[in-house]
């Protein structure tokens, strides 16, 4: 297992999802993988209210 | 006559070249085959088109020439060519994607819905056009294909991913095209290529037979040059579609001949904080332009930063997860930069995905809060005019940042909520264009086209022919029009 948490992450998930990923492609992953984790941390701190259904999101 | 008709017919509107053919002063075979020649003597320059379907448009157009001459209808785009993003089904062609995956694939069996709608209208189509790969970019620099150029420049990128439908608007190779924008793949190009276009309503457009890439956020809809050839595409593209689970059971609510607004009926803002944030001069002087033009007051819409990157996110679970398969079997058939930011897309956290849907519930409510004080809305389509062809990066906030990415800043945040915009094109001689996004509540169009339609009244949008383009409007000599895929 690598050190490195987030490539860790992206070659465990490769696995479960029968991907192959090569090195060049790994260090393409990884930094792109790193760029939804600063997205994610975009928008996961928002305190959303409760009751908010997801289901509900295309309903227009 | 074809030269003629190749210069009259990119000069004229579709409205006028329907009008004509409708009182049969054109022959319809006569406009298609000048499409076709303009198509040979300009698209090489471009690389809008992959395809051309010049039997199916000559077919077309002698059917409309015949319904002309028994006195049929012959419908409100009669003998308008027209093109679509290669993502749209064409019964008897492979559909691509921008892809070259998909060269693998049958012919489509049918049309795709919209494709169908153009043709009862009385529309010839007459080829498909370039896309990034999967309609995963925002620049159409296509590693199959080649990149699409921008008819104002052609050293620099379309926008995308629905690049080749706003060139081949932009360059007057056909007066409409159909493209889809999933996070600004319609808004981003128009805006780059200085044309209209319409991002509806989601659900409003039929998405049957178009190549998905998120399906919970793909939208269909049209280019034009002007606001009137805009609304007669969207009028005959509109109506409920049972094959298509997205599309909303709604009548058709046409916008065709609608007067413009006057300016104490519409209460506009003006989006700042996200929406003005790392903007540049350009973009900033046509958002002011249209923001004047409309007395339009500051409004803020909050939490457009968190809806743009869980846009982001959800874009990457769905489109990564559509091609999970293939990115198993075949990774070496995307290119590569497609390839990586699907995979890491596709092994996000469940959780992430569930989270974004919740924040996009949210931030809708934000939106129709803000619309209880505004009618429309008014946002730059893009932060910067279009860039030189292979520049991956740009400056922007003391950093460097990806063009693909970037470009839809101000587009993504609105997509994800499915509201309608309408880009309108800044009137800047002589310089690249830009656009701006005007935007309304759900459901409401009709207060775009209005809005849109008083604008270029008052000469503050407009689509003009590149005037580099303008000599090269007389067709060379004949030679059957050629598919350009590699």
């Amino acid at each position: 297992m690598s050190e490195n948490p987030v490539e860790a992450y992206v070659r465990a998930a490769a696995v479960l999802s029968g991907l192959e990923l090569g090195e060049e492609s790994l260090k393409a992953v990884v930094a792109n993988t790193r760029t939804l984790q600063t997205m994610y941390a975009e928008f996961s701190a928002l305190d959303l209210p409760d009751g908010l259904d997801p289901a509900a999101v295309l309903t227009l | 006559m074809n030269a003629q008709a190749a210069k009259l017919q990119a000069d004229l509107t579709a409205g006028q070249i329907a009008g004509a053919v409708r009182a049969g002063r054109l022959s319809v075979v006569d406009i298609a085959e000048a499409a076709l020649d303009r198509i040979r003597a300009i698209d090489g320059g471009l690389n809008c088109f992959t395809d051309v379907f010049a039997e199916r448009a000559r077919a077309t157009a002698r059917a409309v020439d015949q319904a002309v001459r028994r006195g049929a209808d012959p419908g409100p785009l009669a003998g308008v060519p027209v093109a679509v993003k290669n993502l749209y089904d064409v019964e008897g062609e492979v559909t691509l994607a921008g892809s070259v995956i998909e060269r693998d694939s049958p012919p489509a069996k049918e049309d795709a819905a919209l494709v169908e709608r153009l043709q009862a209208a009385g529309a010839v189509l007459v080829g498909a056009l370039n896309m990034d790969e999967y309609a995963y970019g925002f620049t159409t620099e296509n590693s199959h294909y080649g990149p699409t150029r921008n008819p104002h420049d052609p050293a620099r990128v379309s926008g995308g991913s629905s690049g080749g439908s706003a060139a081949a608007v932009a360059a007057g190779l056909v007066p409409i095209t159909l493209g889809s924008d999933t996070n600004g793949s319609i808004r981003v190009p128009a805006a780059l290529c200085g044309v209209y276009g319409l991002k509806p309503t989601f659900g409003r457009l039929s998405r049957r037979g178009v190549y998905p890439f998120v399906h919970s956020l793909d939208h269909t809809g049209p280019f034009a040059r002007s606001a009137a050839d805009l609304a007669l595409a969207y009028d005959a593209l509109q109506g409920a579609d049972l094959r298509d689970p997205a599309c909303a059971l709604r009548p058709v609510e046409p916008v065709s001949g609608s007067s413009p607004s006057s300016p104490e009926a519409v209460r506009a803002g003006v989006l700042g904080g996200w929406f003005q944030d790392n903007i540049s001069a350009d973009a900033l002087a046509g958002l002011h332009a249209v923001a004047d033009a409309l007395d339009a007051r500051p409004a803020e819409l909050p939490g457009a930063r968190a809806a743009r990157a869980a846009a982001f996110c959800l874009t990457g679970a769905e489109g990564g997860s559509l091609h999970l398969p293939d990115l198993i079997a075949r990774p070496g058939d995307f290119d590569p930069a497609t390839r990586d930011r699907l995979i890491a897309g596709a092994l996000q956290p469940a959780h992430v995905a569930v989270r974004a849907q919740r924040v996009r519930r949210w931030f809708l409510d934000q939106a129709l809060e803000l619309f209880e004080t505004f009618d429309v809305l008014a946002a730059p389509a893009t932060p910067f005019p279009a860039t030189p062809i292979g520049r991956a990066t740009v400056a922007m906030g003391g950093q460097s940042v990806s063009v693909r990415a970037v470009m839809g800043l101000y587009a993504q945040p609105i997509s994800f909520i499915g509201l309608p915009v309408l880009v309108v094109p800044i009137v800047r001689s002589g310089r690249l264009p830009v656009g701006v996004q005007l935007i309304a509540p759900p459901w409401r169009e009709d207060v775009l086209f209005g809005l849109a339609a008083r604008l270029e009244a008052e000469g503050v949008c407009g689509a003009a022919l590149p005037s580099a383009l303008s000599g090269a409007l007389s067709p060379k000599p004949a030679r059957e029009p050629q598919s350009h895929a590699v």
